[in-house]
């Protein structure tokens, strides 16, 4: 799968929270209110295998999980692909350690619950959107790199003919 | 006293007579007084001296000397005669003189010569078979002088009298022991009452102490309880919160659609409208739960923030802006700030401590009233007391403003934490919280800040 492709294809994002009401909650939300393709899981290696095998624009992660926590989790997402934007969802108690860490692990944004459904509206529209704005200067700069490849050769021809 | 079988029958009872009325007295100068008035009088002599050894020095002293007519008699000393006394204590036996001018071998500068005596007697007084003292008598009459049976009688008398003494002397031996005693009970119930009251104070202290150290104690895990039951219910809240707006927005998408379609909008349309109005309900009881999380999660860990230096008149006069709705009009506000010192603290916190007193003083007031702020800088802290002239506190509840989740106010009007987090926040400040509060006339709040 190429990024181009990527970009086309339905934008898909994967929310991940042990508690399956918060789950529910979010995606019938984003099913109204979006376009988006959802996807949950209420376990963090689950959404893992999944991550690797399947595109994934965007990952929404509970801070306090069993087997590891919501920055463990989004940082071995941003190993299996660091274009992934990354949002995590904490509750009072963990919030200070979750903007602690947002530098650390390279987070998109914070969202706190009780989350407000605008707010979290405008942070999946924002992150998708500096998604695809990555994946856009990532084909240019392929095409710009291309481009310049072909003027070498151009230029390396050029030099050879008049040689 | 080979003389006693000559005692005859009347001098018999009378010294019954004699040993009743001298065992009477337990006063033992009221006894000796008697006993000499009696002497004196049974023998018809003209003066008497009754001399007691003293238990220190071992010397027979002068106790009284007593005339024929009862009187004291001043100079004493000189009317005794100490060669006859001497000759008693000596030999301990009883001396009689009947006639001392015609005494042979007598030296003639003797006392008792120069002082014309006629005649002398003297019996030694015993208790338990020692010699204790001895009464002298004297006469200068010619016509009255001593006899032989006068010697036996007064013997006899003087063994009553050496009882009478022994018992008024054991007397005031007991009542002495008694008053020393008495004072030494005195003494020692005072002593005791010292330590007791010593002992009280001590555990009211530690009865405060442990007051103190429960109610925080009390306050940090109540703190965790409540900054994990606000955690747990979050989770459900978030979901909740989330539904609602949902759910509005279906009833709206749903409305829109009925409208698109063209649908007969009747039934429909107010089945949407019953949905659109309960989402609305939802929404206000889950700002409502939101609220109290948050309450509850000042309470349990107070949020981080800047810890600086600064001016807590302007706190004071922050909040008082901030209350001015509650106080309007019918409060007069009364500051009597003092000098004191800025303070380094977490300024927002005790700005809620100032708040929380406030809104309670306003609303104890019922009607017009008034509410004093007094600061003052007192022994490196800095105190701040609120008062109000609004109902007061009940005594019974007085002890339990500061618990969590207490309050009187009504259903959804009070919390019950707004005092318990002041006095978390001020513990955490290393100060106290005090109140003092009577029905009626109102109730004052004292915060002790140290200053660091």
């Amino acid at each position: 799968m190429t990024t181009n492709s990527n970009i086309e294809s339905t934008l898909r994002v994967m929310v991940v929270d042990d508690e399956e009401m918060v789950l529910t909650s979010v995606r019938s939300f984003l099913e109204l209110e979006t376009e988006y393709d959802i996807v949950t899981f209420t376990d963090s290696e689950e959404a893992l295998s999944y991550v690797r095998v399947n595109k994934v624009d965007l990952v929404i992660s509970d801070y306090l999980m069993p087997k590891m926590n919501g920055l463990e989790f989004l940082a071995k997402v941003k190993e299996v692909d660091p274009q992934i934007t990354r949002v995590i969802l904490t509750g009072y108690a963990d919030k200070e350690n979750a903007i602690k860490a947002i530098n650390d692990v390279g987070l998109f944004q914070y969202l706190q619950k009780p989350w407000d459904n605008d707010d979290l509206k405008i942070v999946v529209r924002n992150g998708l959107e500096k998604r695809r704005l990555m994946a856009e200067l990532e084909q240019k700069a392929g095409e710009i790199q291309k481009a310049y490849g072909d003027l070498q050769g151009l230029h390396r021809e050029i030099l050879k003919a008049f040689a | 006293m080979s003389e006693q079988p000559n005692i005859t029958y009347p001098q018999l009872i009378t010294l019954y007579e004699v040993s009743r009325k001298i065992n009477s007295k337990l006063n033992l100068p009221e006894l000796l007084d008697e006993t000499m008035d009696l002497a004196i009088e049974l023998l018809h002599a003209e003066k008497g001296v009754l001399l007691l050894r003293n238990k220190t020095t071992g010397e027979l002293e002068m106790k009284v000397a007593r005339a024929m007519d009862k009187s004291r008699i001043a100079d004493a000393v000189a009317l005794v005669s100490r060669t006859v006394v001497r000759k008693v204590e000596s030999g301990g036996q009883s001396l009689l003189m009947q006639n001392v001018p015609d005494s042979p071998g007598l030296n003639p500068n003797m006392s008792l010569i120069r002082r014309k005596i006629k005649s002398v007697i003297c019996v030694p007084l015993r208790s338990r078979e020692k010699l204790v003292g001895c009464i002298y008598l004297d006469t200068t009459d010619k016509q009255h002088f001593f006899k032989t049976e006068d010697l036996a009688f007064l013997e006899g008398f003087a063994n009553l009298a050496g009882i009478a003494v022994e018992n008024a002397r054991n007397y005031r031996q007991v009542e002495e022991v008694n008053r020393n005693l008495e004072s030494l009970v005195d003494e020692r119930t005072q002593e005791v009452q010292a330590k007791h009251n010593e002992l009280q104070s001590a555990y009211d202290q530690l009865k405060d102490t442990q007051m103190q150290l429960l109610r925080s104690e009390k306050m940090a895990s109540l703190g965790m309880l409540v900054a994990g039951i606000a955690h747990e219910i979050n989770t459900p809240l978030g979901a909740i919160n989330s539904n609602t707006d949902t759910f509005s927005r279906c009833c709206g998408k749903l409305r829109d659609s009925i409208q698109d379609c063209g649908l007969e909008q009747g039934a429909n349309a107010k089945t949407i409208d019953v949905l659109d109005n309960l989402s609305k309900v939802n929404v206000t009881a889950v700002e409502r739960i939101t609220k109290i999380v948050k309450t509850l999660r000042n309470f349990a860990r107070l949020d981080e923030e800047d810890y600086k230096q600064v001016d807590l008149h302007e706190g004071l006069d922050t909040t008082l802006t901030l209350t001015a709705h509650l106080s309007r009009a019918r409060i007069n506000c009364v500051k009597k700030y003092g000098k004191i010192p800025q303070l380094t603290c977490y300024a927002g916190q005790l700005n809620q401590v100032f708040m929380n007193i406030l809104v309670n003083s306003c609303q104890a007031i019922e009607g017009m009233g008034a509410i004093t702020i007094e600061t003052s800088h007192k022994d490196g802290a800095i105190v701040i007391a609120i008062s109000d002239t609004g109902i007061g506190i009940a005594k019974e509840n007085l002890d339990r403003i500061f618990d969590p989740g207490f309050t009187t106010k009504g259903v959804g009007v009070g919390t019950g934490l707004g005092l318990s987090i002041s006095y978390r926040i001020v513990e955490e400040h290393g100060g106290r919280i005090e109140v003092e509060s009577r029905i009626g006339k109102g109730t004052t709040f004292t915060i002790y800040l140290p200053v660091k």
